[in-house]
């Protein structure tokens, strides 16, 4: 009998195995650790920015192509699975938008969205004109106001912005360049006549001028404002960092180099004292280091600016390698150097720098660049460790097509968001991309 | 012209000396009958054993054995008898006597053998479609999309054997070599686009299921239930894009159209080598002969989740992530905006088949004997009633 009752036992046992099936029980919350999602509607689009915001949402800023052939601004608010919640567009009719950074205001409930219009060509010179545009809006996408920059009252022929940086006074500040060659493409060769000029411009919130005075290029044949920051121990002093050709003391080429300078309310920059360039440079004689994109360093990782470029070995080259440049809080550079891999040479592949971000979770930076392939492009994501030496890397997107990365971040729980343009078989889409600590599509 | 001659000559001759010998052997059963009939046993194995090591038709040796069976019977040689009524199943495997006219003590020497097959062997073939169970819902395209699975044709071919346990019970191990596809239709993608998708799997399926059968009649229906082990060989898909954009020309927005095919993907890397499933099914056999054909439906339950959950997107374990093989496993993604869901398969096959019953005459270590002693009561019940 108890052998019986075993045998019953037994053969119920392999009955509640064997009609075990999978089900999505066993998935719960996949969708939400990794994914890729696409993004976008009739035409092309373009990714350029995104916003994580505290509670998991996402705001994507990209460029849509409208049945009529223009390009216009998409916004589009997403939930951490990808789910988009709202999308919206904004633009000029008749006018080709490029959107290029999104930025919370600082008392937090609003957003600046700056974009760069394409006013058409220029016959004398057959080159493109541009004037920029900043959009304010509330969470829900809702425009606030907006203001045309207007060429400075029709002053000045073309600008082209690279970023907005909200500021304490509820106003902003923007920087970029008077470049006309290199608008919407910077992997272009500049030229090699003085057709470009920094500029940094700064707001209130009104859109009324800032300072009295904007700060003035430091003199180059090429070059852009990038990014500026706040100081902040003083709110009324800013950190800008851009790349421009003036030949440092110690260098013998007039190549570009990444370039610090800080200035106050008065708009001067202030420059360090002669014998002292070297800190305000980063880069190599002879090679071109281009800077692309400078992020904050949390205190936990040593606190300062982390600069990351491409250097290009000759004009002609529109990729290289990876250029970083470490900065303490009051811009003293810490270190400079290529971007290594794991053997300690330089990170191999064609790449173009996109982006960089901290890591915190595991401690070091992420990298985003482009790394040409013979072609097309596909989007290399790198960690770095804090001293700028790769741990891994990985790429999206088809070997044999254009794609492109926008931006990237680390979330809380270490999970890595990835923004890019992929190119699917017919068009180009706007893709999020969130893969674990290791960059993978795994738990 | 001359061999050719010869050759046919020395067949028509042979042949007309075999029929010529089987119509001896007829009259010489006919005989050996007479004999039994006149009460001479003695004489007749010795008037059989020269045709019996003739080459003969069945049914002549299921008579003259039975005929034998009986004699040894009535000379009390049971050995013999068993021997002879051994060779009567191996000459008609399906041979029974008869208990109201057989004479009894054949019928109770009856029941002691059987020739029921051990085993039968079968093969089949058919169509199948693939029913897909979503586990999760995974896509990477976002929105209102309208998406669905589509039934698509496969085939499949089997063979298998039957362990017969009794004339009703048998369980049954099977090959399948089986082709199944499905097709996943998402309209609506970016608005207007459409992607379908077609996939096509090869699969080495070894179901083994438990079957009842009726054992009677000339249409025999039967049903089962069963557990395959299901191994994926080969998975391959394309894409269908098409892409429809509004375009605006002089005032006047319409619809274009571009369509894009994919090179045939391979898949397999993204799915589950070893699957298993739980089938149900039922049919009906016709008896041909010895024989049967049948006709047989099946739905088969998919247990497992066919996506590899690992090489959803990108296979990983190829060494460097930045390489172009590894960008390659990438494909039906990042060129074409697929992702698997999680699902399941399920499988409803027809096929049509031919069973080969492997009769095996024995003698059975406990006769059924019963129901022989059953008749005998009731055969004594009907003399002393008259």
């Amino acid at each position: 009998m108890k052998l019986r009752a075993t045998n019953l036992l037994f053969i119920l046992t392999l009955l509640c195995i064997a009609f075990a099936c999978d089900t999505g029980g066993e998935y719960t919350g996949e969708s939400e650790k990794y994914f890729i999602k696409y993004y976008g509607e009739d035409g092309e689009q373009e990714a350029v920015d995104f916003h994580i915001n505290d509670d998991g949402t996402v705001l994507i800023l990209a460029s849509t192509v409208t049945p009529s052939g223009f390009k216009q601004i998409l916004l589009i608010k997403v939930d951490d699975k990808g789910n988009i919640l709202w999308q919206k567009k904004y633009g000029t009719p008749n006018v080709n938008e490029g959107p290029q950074d999104i930025e919370p205001t600082v008392n937090g409930g609003q957003f600046l969205i700056l974009s760069n219009m394409f006013l058409g060509t220029d016959p004398s010179t057959n080159e493109g004109k541009y004037d920029f545009k900043v959009i304010r809006i509330e969470e829900d996408g809702t425009k606030i106001d907006s203001m045309v920059f207007n060429n400075n009252g029709g002053d000045w022929e073309t600008q082209f912005m690279r970023s907005i940086t909200p500021i304490s006074n509820g106003g902003f500040v923007t920087t970029g360049n008077s470049t006309d060659e290199t608008i919407f493409d910077p992997d272009k060769v500049p030229p090699s006549v003085d057709l470009e000029e920094l500029i940094i411009l700064t707001f209130n919130s009104d859109y009324s001028q800032y300072l009295s005075q904007n700060p003035v290029s430091p003199g180059e044949q090429f070059g852009s404002g990038i990014k500026i920051f706040e100081d902040g121990n003083d709110a009324d002093r800013f950190f800008w960092f851009c790349y421009l050709d003036q030949k440092p003391a110690s260098h013998e080429a007039e190549n570009s180099n990444f370039a610090t300078f800080s200035f106050g309310l008065s708009g001067q920059l202030e420059v360090p004292p002669p014998g002292s360039e070297s800190a305000v440079f980063s880069g190599v004689d002879g090679t071109d280091e281009i800077l692309v994109s400078v992020c904050k360093v949390p205190n936990s990782l040593g606190g300062g600016f982390y600069e990351l470029g491409t250097s290009r070995s000759s004009s002609t080259a529109t990729s290289g390698t990876l250029y970083f440049s470490r900065r303490g809080p009051n811009l003293t550079k810490t270190s400079e150097g290529f971007v290594l891999n794991k053997e300690g040479n330089p990170l191999g592949g064609n790449l173009s720098a996109v982006d960089v971000a901290p890591a915190k979770v595991v401690e070091g930076f992420l990298v985003l660049a482009n790394e040409q392939t013979s072609t097309g492009s596909t989007i290399r994501l790198t960690r770095l460790t804090s001293s700028s030496r790769e741990e891994w890397s990985t790429n999206f997107g088809s070997f044999g097509r254009f794609n492109s990365g926008a931006k990237v971040a680390e979330l809380p729980d270490g999970r890595i968001f990835v923004l890019g343009t992929i190119a699917l078989e017919t068009q180009k889409k706007v893709a999020l991309i969130k893969v674990n600590r290791n960059g993978e599509f795994l738990n | 012209m001359r061999l050719s001659r010869v050759v046919l000559t020395i067949f028509f001759a042979a042949a007309i000396s075999c029929l010529q010998a089987q119509d001896q052997c007829e009259l010489t059963l006919g005989q050996a009958a007479d004999e039994f009939n006149a009460g001479h046993f003695y004489d007749i194995p010795g008037l059989l054993k020269d045709c019996l090591n003739q080459r003969q038709k069945p049914e002549w040796r299921q008579r003259a054995y039975l005929l034998l069976a009986q004699t040894y019977l009535l000379l009390d040689d049971p050995e013999g008898a068993e021997r002879s009524y051994l060779e009567v199943l191996r000459a008609n495997p399906e041979y029974v006597t008869n208990d109201t006219q057989d004479p009894i003590d054949l019928v109770y020497l009856s029941s002691k053998f059987t020739a029921s097959p051990v085993f039968s062997l079968f093969g089949k073939i058919g169509p199948n479609v693939s029913i897909i169970r979503q586990i999760v819902d995974r896509k990477a395209f976002v929105g209102s999309i309208d998406e669905r699975y589509i039934l698509r044709p496969g085939f499949q071919i089997a063979f298998g054997a039957d362990w017969n346990y009794d004339d009703n019970l048998s369980v049954a191990l099977e090959g399948n070599f089986v082709f199944s596809a499905y097709k996943l239709e998402s309209k609506g993608v970016f608005d207007h686009d459409v992607v379908e998708f077609k996939d096509q799997q090869t699969w080495a399926r070894i179901p083994l299921s438990v079957k009842y059968t009726d054992d009677q009649g000339k249409y025999r229906p039967y049903g089962y239930v069963g557990i395959s082990a299901d191994i994926l060989l080969s998975d391959r898909a394309t894409f269908l894009y098409t892409d429809g954009t509004l375009n605006q020309t002089d005032g006047v927005v319409k619809m274009d159209q571009q369509v894009e095919e994919s090179p045939v993907l391979n898949l397999k890397s993204k799915r589950n080598t070893f699957n298993y499933s739980w089938f149900i099914g039922g049919g009906l056999k016709y008896k041909l002969g010895l024989q049967y054909a049948f006709i047989d439906l099946r739905y088969s339950f998919g247990m497992t989740n066919l996506v590899n959950t690992n090489n959803s997107i990108y296979e990983y374990g190829m060494g460097d992530r930045t390489s172009a093989d590894f960008q390659g496993t990438g494909e039906p993604t990042m060129t074409w905006g697929h992702i698997d869901d999680y699902f399941r398969m399920d499988n409803l096959f027809l096929s049509v088949g031919y069973v080969y019953p492997l009769y095996k005459p024995r003698k059975l270590k406990k006769a059924r004997s019963r129901s022989v002693l059953r008749s005998i009561k009731k055969q004594k019940h009907e003399v002393t009633g008259d």
